[in-house]
């Protein structure tokens, strides 16, 4: 179920009261009570999801046991990999393997009539590129000795179904959210309010600022070889506060529903469209899986340890990998790889590391170089954004030739030009917003938390109004094809 | 815990009240449209977009085109009840009866989300409890969701709102054509058929002429079961007068598409009816 939908408004409401009222007397009921809710709340979309969940966290649940009475390095080996092949392997046949067999078809024709291995018709289960990214850190962990393997296994489902963060994120590591099914939560005011208010944002940037940039993003992708180059741009423009309300509010929504139930999750932006590189931009935008590749995968390679060659090499794999993560197809690989091509000045001249604080900490603007940097880092990503919209690597190509014509500089060629100012006018108010909040885990966390409460639920009250008024039509969460 | 149920109950509380205010706001403007006509509009054109694109009315002195696009004869027969009783001087009505209109998805196009976002907000405050009991049965919380989201927008304020002669510049090319012949399966029209003939018994009521109209097509045969077509009105609606003009040779620049008259045809299609009426 989505998360801005009717029967989640009935769910969480109904879960919340019998997580504190009936089912807080015991810990281990408490969990049980999570493992059923994330387990309905996932087989909403289709049953069929949950016997592939369930036998991944059965899986991991043994490895880990196995690893705990293991002490032979072979043998610790044996286990990690075999969680690894499995996770993956999942993810391989269900998310990929249409497109290595595609790809591979298409280097080689004469190949499919000798193999006759034919496309299968899979359905993507919801969230599987997140919770075996999830899981795999738990079996990682245990066979680096950085985290005791449980034997509840209840805590340990509930910890790999979670159902805030079950199906887009953030991607929790399980030192950081297996232990706190293992102590007793207590109910805490103001951190459910700030649930509240977290949720209430999410869905703000979800519906009016998501939503309705998708409509014309998508007409204008959809119809790109009928725009002009200024339409082309604004496509490009739309889709990046498209793909940034999505996920980030998605993620928002996720950490305050999970605040409601006592749980901290790990924050997963930080206005990455205010970073002054791009070596920033990445510390920003999806950290959960940026850190994730970071520890599992940079850190193993050598990281930036060894020479040149090495940190290149790196760079790109992670890169591409995490673009490989996002779909399978050639255009999220390009985007990957252009994003290491920017990012790669950056780590050779040492520079990667420079932004660590928040753009104008202690001022309320910023200034020319730091707007001129944030531009430009905008800019580079809008690029790169392209290539993660297009169908393929042909449409990429051609909407980015197709914006520099003369063109460019006439009216947008669109048939609402005065809605797309409004939908822009909106995504501007939306970012005076979330620039007052810079400092602020989310924009609106202490915006009016000191004026009296009139004038605070004023404000709260013209955010859910224009929820309510403002929505796009509904669209999927992006990252849910992931 | 209390005082968080307490103070959550509280805000949910004021923003329900906000939304109803809101709803209670769309439907007594809806409540409040005038429908009534110019006294010298006798005749009414209702239905979908083959009516609503292919009728020029400004062509057809004393006449009305108030069908509009995708509509649904249950929102055509809400529409009626409120024209016929503002306007008892309308004596004829004609009435889309097309292929699209007899099968072909017409019980489940109720239910898409498209239709239900175009025509739930308009006519929600016109509905009895039947209509309530049709969509709330199987649709209670998209249709709740989306009258929710929609509650402030676009607010018809004037019947023309609720369908006009809407003209297309398009122009269909047939040697462009990339048609494919549908698969025809029966897919259901219960509800499509009880709001036909609901229509039906208004108008006679009412003493009003219905006529039907089935609009020109480029090879209807292609598109539709024909064969059924014409069965199912022989069996069910032959009480009914049927203006067939489905056949009517037309240039491709008269059409906007295989399915819709643009506004050259529009031209040509009223003045012909018109034409042969006065025959």
């Amino acid at each position: 179920m989505l998360f801005s939908s009717v029967e989640f408004a009935v769910f969480l409401p109904l879960v919340f009261l019998l997580y504190w009222y009936v089912a807080n007397k015991n810990l281990k009921v408490q969990n049980l009570l999570i493992v059923v809710a994330s387990y309905v709340f996932y087989g909403w979309w289709d049953w069929r999801f949950l016997s592939l969940i369930i036998f991944s966290t059965l899986v991991d649940y043994s490895i880990g046991l196995g690893l705990r009475g293991e002490a032979d390095p072979r043998k610790r080996k044996l286990y990690l990999w075999t969680s690894i092949l499995i996770n993956l392997g999942f993810l391989g046949v269900f998310k990929y393997y249409n497109f290595f067999l595609d790809s591979f078809y298409s280097a080689a024709p004469g190949i499919r009539a000798v193999l006759g291995f034919n496309t299968l018709d899979i359905i993507l289960p919801v969230g599987i590129s997140f919770y075996t990214f999830q899981t795999l850190s738990y079996t990682i962990d245990v066979y680096r000795r950085q985290l005791e393997p449980t034997d509840d296994l209840i805590s340990f489902a509930a910890f790999v179904s979670f159902f805030p963060q079950l199906v887009a994120g953030p991607i929790e590591r399980a030192t950081n959210l297996l232990p706190q099914f293992h102590r007793a939560r207590t109910f805490d005011y103001g951190r459910a309010v700030d649930g509240l208010r977290q949720i209430l944002w999410g869905l703000f940037k979800k519906v009016v600022i998501a939503d309705n940039c998708a409509a014309f993003a998508n007409d204008i992708f959809n119809n790109s070889a009928d725009m002009n180059g200024s339409a082309l741009v604004l496509g490009a423009l739309f889709f990046s506060f498209q793909i940034y309300g999505d996920f980030s509010g998605y993620s928002d929504i996720a950490i305050g529903t999970a605040r409601l139930f006592g749980f901290d999750l790990m924050r997963n932006f930080a206005y990455p469209y205010f970073s002054r590189d791009i070596a920033e931009f990445w510390r920003r935008w999806h950290i959960s899986l940026s850190t994730w590749f970071r520890d599992y995968l940079y850190i193993p390679l050598g990281g930036s340890r060894g020479g040149t060659w090495m940190r290149i090499r790196n760079t790109f794999i992670i890169f591409i990998v995490s673009g490989f993560w996002h779909g399978a197809n050639w255009t999220f690989i390009v985007w990957g790889a252009l994003n290491a091509v920017f990012f790669l000045p950056l780590l050779l001249t040492k520079s990667n590391r420079r932004n660590l604080d928040t753009v104008a900490e202690d001022r309320a603007l910023p200034t020319w170089s730091e707007s001129a940097r944030m531009l430009a880092t905008f800019g580079i990503t809008v690029f790169a954004w392209i290539f993660f919209r297009a169908s393929s690597l042909g449409h990429a190509f051609a909407y980015i030739r197709d914006i520099f014509t003369p063109s460019l500089l006439q009216l947008p060629s669109l048939n609402n030009l005065k809605l797309a100012a409004l939908t822009l006018l909106f995504v501007g108010v939306f970012l005076v917003i979330e620039w007052l909040g810079r400092r602020d885990e989310y924009a609106i966390e202490r915006l009016a938390l000191h004026r009296p409460r009139p004038l605070r639920w004023a404000f709260y009250y013209a955010i859910a109004l224009s929820i309510f008024w403002f929505s796009g039509s509904e669209q999927d969460f992006i990252y849910f094809q992931f | 815990m209390v005082r968080f149920i307490k103070t959550t109950l509280l805000f949910l509380g004021i923003l329900g009240g906000m939304l109803l205010l809101t709803f209670a706001y769309r439907w007594v403007t809806i409540r409040s449209i005038d429908w009534s006509l110019p006294d010298d509009t006798h005749v009414l054109f209702v239905g979908a977009s083959h009516i609503a694109k292919g009728v020029n009315d400004s062509l057809y002195e004393g006449s009305a085109n108030l069908a509009l696009g995708s509509e649904r004869y249950l929102f055509t027969y809400l529409k009626l009840e409120r024209l016929l009783t503002a306007n008892p001087q309308v004596d004829t009505v004609f009435l889309e009866f097309a292929p699209t209109d007899m099968h072909r998805n017409t019980d489940s196009k109720y239910y898409t989300a498209n239709e239900m976002s175009l025509y739930l907000p308009l006519y929600f405050p016109y509905f009895s409890e039947e209509e309530w009991k049709l969509y709330g049965r199987t649709n209670a919380p998209t249709v709740a969701t989306l009258l929710v989201q929609k509650v402030l927008k676009d607010i018809p304020r004037s019947i023309r709102t609720y369908g006009r002669f809407n003209p297309s510049e398009k122009q269909f090319d047939s040697r462009q054509d990339q048609h494919e012949i549908a698969e025809w399966l029966d897919r259901g029209h219960a509800i499509n058929y009880r709001y036909l003939n609901k229509i039906i018994s208004l108008c006679e009521a009412e003493g009003v002429n219905l006529i039907f109209l089935y609009m020109p097509m480029f090879r209807p045969s292609e598109f539709y079961d024909e064969e059924y077509y014409y069965a199912t009105y022989r069996d069910q609606f032959s009480q009914i007068e049927l203006l067939d003009y489905s056949d009517l040779e037309l240039p491709d620049n008269f059409r906007e598409d295989e399915h819709h008259l643009n506004k050259f045809g529009a031209r040509f299609f009223t003045e012909r009816l018109v034409a042969d009426l006065q025959r």
